[in-house]
């Protein structure tokens, strides 16, 4: 096993593989990646070929339906933040839109996204949402709605702190438009770290949401509509009878470890959806760590 | 204080405004039938004896039909066909009437009260946990980021040259090593496979059926599962990095204070304060846990956020999430909104609590 040692080079080459790996945020994109090819390629020999398509899709799926969440979080937060900061001076609007944001805040983000997706169940039945991509696009609004408030928070927190400094008031008097400061020199040029950091949490929040809620809706949330009416992806596949029984193959060789190696070739379907749920969970996590510790957010 | 106490309050009185008055345009008519307007069709419908379903009355009828109206087959077959659905659509209205329990009555009141309490009983140990859980595992992960030990890889790397005696050593000791990093990692992947997984695919691997008596295991996976403690700590961890970059620490550093983190002792971790004996983490603890003290209100959030996913995606019945999701499907609205303001009460308690505690700690803090 421990052949490949006994090159020192090839060693050291290892060693500091392994050290970049537990330092650099780059690095664990590119884990997460390998990992995501690893998978492919063993399903790609030993799933069946309609199986692995429907986990292709509802993997391209849940990420499309997440990346859209997030950039549709940024699109509110972003001139909310501005918004908030200019009509902070007109009390009782800000305080109105305050206590709304408050309101917002506490709704547990469950429940938006159920509320949310029982509205879009009602637009399937009434026919006004009928394509695929439509209800992508759909899915990826409702996420956006309950996640959008870490961002604008982070935003708002980051214009305050410069507003404290010396910065703020220097910029002002050198005749520099307050709009340009806040979203220029504040928001673009010093917070794009802690911008991208927040963007990488919420990516992963919007997958544990999407794939939560797929699997909840797997029994239906109308009569006529179930999770058959909406785009497949990570959690409305490991709902599935199938991917079920997978699961519950793991917890069974625990106590038979000589069921492991059929965990790799007869429940690869369930074992794969797990798989890539967690494993882009702890990925997404590992990135946004190790992104705030490099740039020292 | 008493302003945010208000807003508390008000927010309450809002989203109770707001649910009654969708309870009240959401409500549906009750159930009653509706008879056709063909008045043959409507005569048919009232024959309880007939039942056009079974091919022997479907015969019988289109016989009678055919003898009374012998030159329109089409339209006798047309309104069998007619009468098969209208009874089918009847069928499916009862069913579901039936399964829309609206009636409020004192039963249904109690039945959703103990499900109200069950939930609440878990909330708040699954807080608990986590909320005093988190900064233990917060300091750990921060103790061991300022080791300025070698990182696992190295040390096994340096075990696997020993072995292998391209560098001197004690092969024996390297062996223990080696065994010991497969152990820990071994241990670590499973306790990340756990700490992130969502909490249905932690819970399907162990069991299928999910009864009412879940309690435990409801709270095990609420406190350990959907990334909630690891997220929590994890914010701890951030605060006690960007307090130790504080210029305080340097002071107490420069006027003694042990900043060694190798040689800290980990069983400090299990003690309820933390106490550091000359050394700059136990300030830098007691200041960050005051900071993480108002996290408890987003806490509460995703508390509720996980306990109402394990409820739903397990289909534990007899508990508030899976009854929430039953009433949405089958439109019961009254129920759906009586639920969400009774969460969203229970989450504004908690951000009450929240304040009212981090206001007596800062007022503590202050008159020091």
């Amino acid at each position: 096993m421990y052949g490949i040692f006994t090159n020192r080079t090839a060693m050291k080459t290892f060693e500091t593989a392994l050290n970049l790996i537990q330092k650099q945020d780059r690095l664990w994109l590119l884990g997460w990646m390998a990992g995501m090819a690893i998978v492919w390629t063993w399903d790609y020999f030993f799933l069946n070929a309609p199986a692995l398509r429907l986990i292709e899709s509802a993997f391209l799926n849940t990420g499309l339906v997440s990346l859209l969440a997030v950039f549709f979080a940024l699109l509110w937060s972003w001139p909310a933040a501005v918004t908030l900061h200019f009509i902070e001076s007109k009390r009782p609007v800000y305080m109105s839109v305050i206590f709304f944001l408050n309101i917002v805040r506490s709704v547990p983000q469950i429940l938006g996204v159920l509320i949310g997706y029982t509205v879009l169940t009602v637009l399937i039945e009434r026919e006004l949402l009928e394509s695929s991509d439509a209800k992508l696009w759909a899915m990826a609004l409702v996420i956006s709605f309950v996640v959008f408030l870490e961002l604008l928070d982070s935003l708002r927190e980051r214009i305050r702190w410069f507003q404290r400094s010396d910065f703020y008031p220097a910029m002002l008097v050198s005749g520099v438009s307050e709009s340009r400061i806040i979203q220029y020199d504040i928001l673009w040029k010093n917070s794009r770290s802690h911008i991208i950091n927040k963007l990488i949490a919420m990516f992963g929040t919007a997958v544990f949401l999407q794939c939560s809620i797929d699997f909840i809706i797997s029994v239906g949330l109308s009569t006529e509509v179930s999770s058959q009416n909406f785009p497949a992806t990570l959690g409305s596949l490991l709902a599935k009878m199938d991917s079920k029984k997978d699961i519950l193959a793991i917890g069974n060789s625990l106590f038979n470890p000589e069921y492991i190696p059929r965990l790799f070739t007869t429940h690869l379907q369930g074992i794969t959806v797990a798989f890539l749920i967690v494993f882009s969970l702890l990925s997404i996590y590992m990135i946004n760590r190790v992104f705030a510790l490099r740039k020292r957010l | 204080m008493k302003n945010k106490l208000l807003e508390h309050g008000y927010s309450v009185a809002a989203v109770g405004f707001v649910l009654f008055f969708f309870s009240w345009a959401l409500r549906t008519p009750a159930y009653s039938v509706q008879y056709p307007s063909d008045p043959l069709l409507n005569k048919l419908t009232k024959i309880d004896s007939l039942h056009p379903e079974k091919p022997l009355h479907r015969a019988l009828l289109k016989e009678s039909l055919d003898s009374f109206y012998p030159d329109q087959s089409a339209r006798n077959d047309s309104l069998i066909d007619a009468l098969i659905q209208w009874r089918r659509d009847t069928y499916m209205a009862a069913i579901k009437s039936a399964r829309m329990d609206r009636e409020w009555s004192w039963n249904r009141f109690n039945d959703l009260a103990a499900m109200y309490s069950t939930f609440i009983v878990a909330f708040t140990i699954v807080t608990a946990l986590i909320y005093f859980g988190s900064p233990a595992l917060g300091l750990y992960q921060f103790i061991r980021y300022n080791r300025v030990c070698p990182p696992d890889a190295r040390q096994w790397c340096e075990a696997c040259r020993i072995v292998f005696k391209k560098i001197p050593g004690n092969r024996s000791h390297a062996f223990r090593r080696i065994a010991s990093l497969k152990l820990k990692w071994f241990l670590k992947s499973i306790a990340y496979a756990v700490l992130f997984s969502p909490a249905y695919v932690v819970a399907y691997s162990f069991k299928t059926n999910f009864e009412k008596d879940s309690m435990v295991f409801l709270i095990a996976l609420g406190f350990g599962t959907n990334g909630l403690l690891i997220t929590s700590a994890y914010k701890c961890f951030s605060i006690l990095t960007s307090e130790s970059r504080k210029g305080y620490v340097e002071t107490a550093r420069a006027k003694g204070l042990s900043a060694d983190y190798d040689h800290l002792p980990m069983r400090a971790l299990l003690q309820p304060g933390k106490y550091f004996s000359n050394h700059v983490a136990g300030h830098i603890y007691k200041q960050a846990v005051f900071q993480y003290r108002p996290a408890l209100k987003e806490l509460a959030s995703f508390v509720v956020t996980g306990l109402i996913i394990i409820e739903m995606a397990l289909n534990i019945q007899g508990h508030l999430g899976y009854e929430l999701l039953k009433s949405v499907l089958y439109r019961n609205w009254d129920v759906v909104m009586v639920i969400i303001f009774g969460i969203f009460l229970l989450i504004k308690l908690t951000e009450a609590a929240a304040d009212v505690w981090h206001f007596h700690e800062s007022n503590r803090y202050e008159n020091v």
